[in-house]
């Protein structure tokens, strides 16, 4: 059965380009031009993956409103925010949402599909529970990107896709510096530093919030960031 | 000129009150006197008509006297006869001229006294060469003539008591003993004093001296005379004390005969402000008098002294005209007035009837006095009035100023209207400061849509270019031929181009939000500046970088992300601008004023006058190396963006030297 995706998007032309998109990849792709009429569809069935435009026709935020009713409903449901608002404080309060990536129009539909795959494989990761995955341990910090999941003295933390592979950039050779423009290539995502940086902050809060000692993301000012192992 | 200044020059126009003032009191001035005249021609006029009814009091036409007749001034005691003047001094008697000539060898002048019916002469005559008479040879004679003709010789052989004798035909030589006289040589001549009953001269009396010359045989030359024998005159006690009841105070009467001679007189001028006056010569008074100073008039003939009147109003008068005269005494005016006496249709004298301003001076003096005060207080009230006005007034408009001013070129963050201070008073200052608020709101709406513009518009145009970059991805998994590929690649190139600068775009309001939420650390500025340093010269290996950097800590408080991203930005600015083997020098000083972030480069100096705007939103000063790099201006707004947030100051200066610029920001203590 191919994977239902919906799309919340009130700019057609964009929705139908990436409805073709997907269903030449394989997918069912649904299109949604109001939450009105997607929040009906979500209560007949749900997707299995909801890509959400933030401004949905008059309702300026009506994608933060769909986010919060879904996640409320399917706590594992995978959610993609994509809308052409690039504010950081649009990125943060999306994520808070529980979104699990924040991208903005202009990403190619290449990443676009490739985070999809990525989300699809967490969700099958974490449902099928293999042990033969790709895994890095450094410390007390544990990555299985099969899984897309990362785990500090066995507590899980809850990393973003963009998150996860930023981190997994870092953790890869301990103590190299990685630049920036590494950083985002790692994430295949094309963002401007400071987003890279609030990205980086957020992920050292969430370490700390298991860990108050966590100091493992050192910057190394001008250059980039690197990850240190006690 | 200042407002200030000006507002005192009008306050000049206050000086406009003492002068109206000054008018006011010489007006009032003008008709008191003018009343006064009044009254003293009124006066006059019913004295007149009494004394032309009278004939007893004023006989007029009885004796006739002449100009040149001799005049006998009461006299206020008896004369002693020795010879000496000393008594004479004291009284009013002017000494009158004995002679019509000044030419002439011998010269004397008479005083003529009348007391209890005997007259009084005394004689002082100048002669070069005094003769007594000797048995043998006639010496200087004085001679009296009386009715008639008659002569009475005096003759004196010795200084002393001289006798007179009759000169006559009938009766040869015999002697007078009516006359009594006292004859004295003096320094320059003679001293004669006599006294006579008036019955021996019947009415008429004329004075001749005779000198014996020094180079003559003993002959008697002409020597002087006193005009014609003529009656002499004085004045009438029955009309003076007539008079004196008619003269209230201050007013002075005296009647003339148709000759000038006062043959009456009563009451005494009030003359006592002059002196006072004269002393007061202080500002106040010469201000005064030099405000209510008017032609100039004659001053005051004194008649009772001379016992004649000489003035042409009175002469005039004799001609049967009513006049008035004005005589300045002092600082004093006298107004006289003369009536003429007729009696059936002959003018046999005049009456004058004279007053004194003293009364009219005081009081405008006093209401000057008053006046000037009131009227300087009152200038200088208003004076202080329009300055403190003024002062108030620009005190105001340059705060307005300066606050348009400091609203425009202080570049902290917030409105500007804000910054603007509000009033409340409802004039016209108030609106213009209403108006400069409005017009600051305004211009802070256009700055605000200036600023939030790119980031509005990068937002608006991400939607087409996603429809486009989402149809070409579409596009390239669709079966194209070689040539159409080539075209979607380049189209696909386009809107990567175009998407990469509605990135910069929006970078700067993605950076203001950030940099208002960012979180502050205290840090180590001193190893943030190395460590970067490092990461430049890595980055841009063609380019030198150079770190100037105390060897110790500087720690600050902010935030060290910003602090990169800033460093970032001049860096990149210094790149733009630094020739091929140019130097980039990093440097950090602690200074006294606070911690001194730098970044400079060689290359092109800034132009003077943009210094100020290099920090501003979408300005770019300088001509960049690389035209085609996209360059919005955006990246020192950033630079001041942060400074702010860290409460530093930015500033951009050409190197002393001039190899170059700096461009850098002070952390302030």
């Amino acid at each position: 059965m191919n994977r239902q995706i919906a799309i919340v998007e009130d700019e057609p032309v964009i929705a139908r380009n990436y409805v073709d998109a997907l269903r030449r990849q394989g997918y069912s792709a649904t299109h949604y031009l109001d939450r009105k009429s997607a929040w009906e569809a979500f209560q007949q069935r749900m997707p299995d993956l909801a890509v959400i435009d933030v401004c949905l026709g008059d309702e300026v935020e009506g994608g933060f409103d769909l986010c919060r009713d879904l996640r409320a409903r399917a706590p594992q449901l995978p959610i993609i925010f994509l809308t052409a608002r690039a504010d950081e404080f649009d990125v943060i309060s999306g994520l808070r949402l529980g979104a699990d990536d924040y991208l903005t129009k202009d990403i190619s539909q290449q990443q676009m599909l490739a985070r999809i795959v990525a989300l699809f494989r967490r969700v099958q990761a974490m449902s099928s529970d293999s042990s033969s995955d790709e895994q890095i341990t450094r410390g007390k910090l544990q990555i299985n990107m099969d899984r897309m999941q990362a785990t500090w003295s066995g507590k899980p933390v809850e990393l973003t896709v963009t998150e996860l592979w930023m981190v997994y950039a870092l953790t890869r050779q301990p103590g190299h510096v990685k630049s920036r423009q590494q950083l985002m290539d790692a994430a295949n995502v094309v963002l401007d530093d400071n987003t890279i940086t609030s990205h980086i902050k957020r992920i050292r809060k969430k370490f700390i919030a298991l860990d108050p000692d966590f100091d493992a993301i050192h910057t190394a000012y001008g250059m980039g960031y690197r990850w240190l192992v006690e | 000129m200042k407002l200030r200044h000006q507002l005192l020059i009008i306050s000049l126009f206050a000086l406009s009150i003492p002068w109206a003032g000054f008018q006011y009191i010489q007006e009032m001035q003008r008709v008191m006197l003018e009343g006064n005249e009044r009254e003293l021609v009124a006066s006059a006029h019913a004295l007149a008509l009494m004394l032309a009814d009278e004939n007893e009091l004023f006989s007029g036409a009885d004796e006739v006297s002449s100009p040149s007749s001799i005049y006998f001034h009461d006299l206020p005691s008896s004369p002693t006869l020795d010879g000496y003047a000393d008594e004479w001094r004291d009284w009013p008697v002017a000494p009158a001229s004995l002679s019509r000539s000044i030419e002439e060898p011998a010269s004397g002048s008479y005083q003529a006294g009348r007391y209890q019916g005997n007259l009084f002469l005394l004689l002082n005559i100048s002669d070069s060469s005094p003769a007594w008479s000797t048995p043998s040879q006639a010496g200087d004679q004085f001679q009296i003539i009386t009715s008639g003709g008659d002569v009475l010789n005096l003759s004196p052989v010795s200084p002393g008591v001289v006798r007179g004798q009759w000169q006559s035909d009938e009766f040869g030589m015999a002697g007078e003993y009516r006359l009594q006289a006292f004859w004295r040589d003096s320094s320059d001549g003679y001293l004669i004093e006599l006294k006579m009953l008036p019955g021996m001269l019947d009415g008429i009396l004329g004075l001749r001296y005779l000198d014996r010359g020094s180079d003559t045989d003993g002959q008697l030359s002409a020597g002087i005379e006193r005009g014609e024998a003529s009656h002499y005159t004085f004045a009438s006690q029955e009309l003076n004390e007539r008079l004196k009841i008619f003269a209230t105070e201050g007013l002075r009467l005296g009647v003339s005969d148709r000759s000038g001679w006062v043959v009456g007189r009563g009451g005494e001028l009030q003359l006592v402000g002059a002196s006072q006056q004269e002393e007061r010569n202080t500002l106040l008074a010469r201000i005064y008098s030099l405000l209510l100073s008017e032609e100039r008039i004659s001053t005051l003939d004194d008649w009772p002294r001379s016992g004649q009147f000489q003035t042409l109003d009175v002469l005039s008068s004799l001609t049967g005209q009513t006049r008035t005269a004005v005589f300045s005494f002092g600082n004093l005016r006298v107004h006289r007035a003369a009536v003429p006496i007729v009696r059936g249709g002959e003018v046999l004298g005049v009456v004058i009837a004279e007053k004194s301003s003293a009364s009219v001076v005081k009081a405008t003096d006093t209401a000057f006095g008053r006046l000037a005060f009131w009227a300087i207080l009152s200038t200088l009230l208003v004076a202080m009035g329009l300055l403190l006005y003024a002062t108030v007034l620009s005190i105001r408009i340059r705060r307005l100023s300066a606050a348009a001013q400091s609203a425009m070129q202080d570049p902290a963050s917030g409105s500007l209207a804000d910054r603007f201070p509000e009033t409340r008073s409802s004039d016209e200052i108030g609106d213009l400061n209403r108006a400069y608020k409005q017009l600051l709101g305004r211009l802070d709406e256009y700055t605000h849509y200036l600023k939030t513009l790119t980031g509005k518009l990068s937002h608006e145009l991400r939607t087409p270019l996603a429809i486009i970059r989402s149809s070409l991805d579409n596009l390239d998994q669709e079966h194209l031929d070689a040539e159409a590929r080539i075209y979607s690649e380049r189209a696909s190139e386009g809107t990567s181009r175009l998407a990469n600068i509605l990135n910069a775009m929006s970078t700067a309001s993605h950076l203001e939000q950030s940099i208002k939420t960012a979180e502050f650390e205290t840090f180590d500025l001193n190893e943030l500046i190395e460590n970067a340093g490092a990461g430049y010269r890595d980055a841009y290996p063609e380019t030198n970088i150079q770190v100037r950097s105390p060897n110790h800590a500087v720690m600050i408080d902010g935030s060290p992300d910003l602090i990169m991203q800033l460093l970032d930005k001049l860096v990149d600015n210094a790149r733009d601008f630094c020739p091929a083997h140019g130097v980039i020098e990093l440097g950090l000083v602690e200074a006294e004023s606070g911690v001194r972030l730098t970044v400079s480069n060689d290359g092109p100096l800034l132009p003077e006058h943009m210094q100020s705007q290099l920090f501003d939103s979408l300005v770019s000063v300088r001509e960049t190396r690389e035209a085609n790099s996209a360059h919005l201006g955006l990246g020192l707004y950033i630079v001041r963006l942060i400074a702010e947030r860290h409460e530093a100051r930015v500033f951009a200066d050409n190197r002393e030297d001039g190899s170059g610029v700096v461009l850098g920001l002070i952390f302030l203590k």
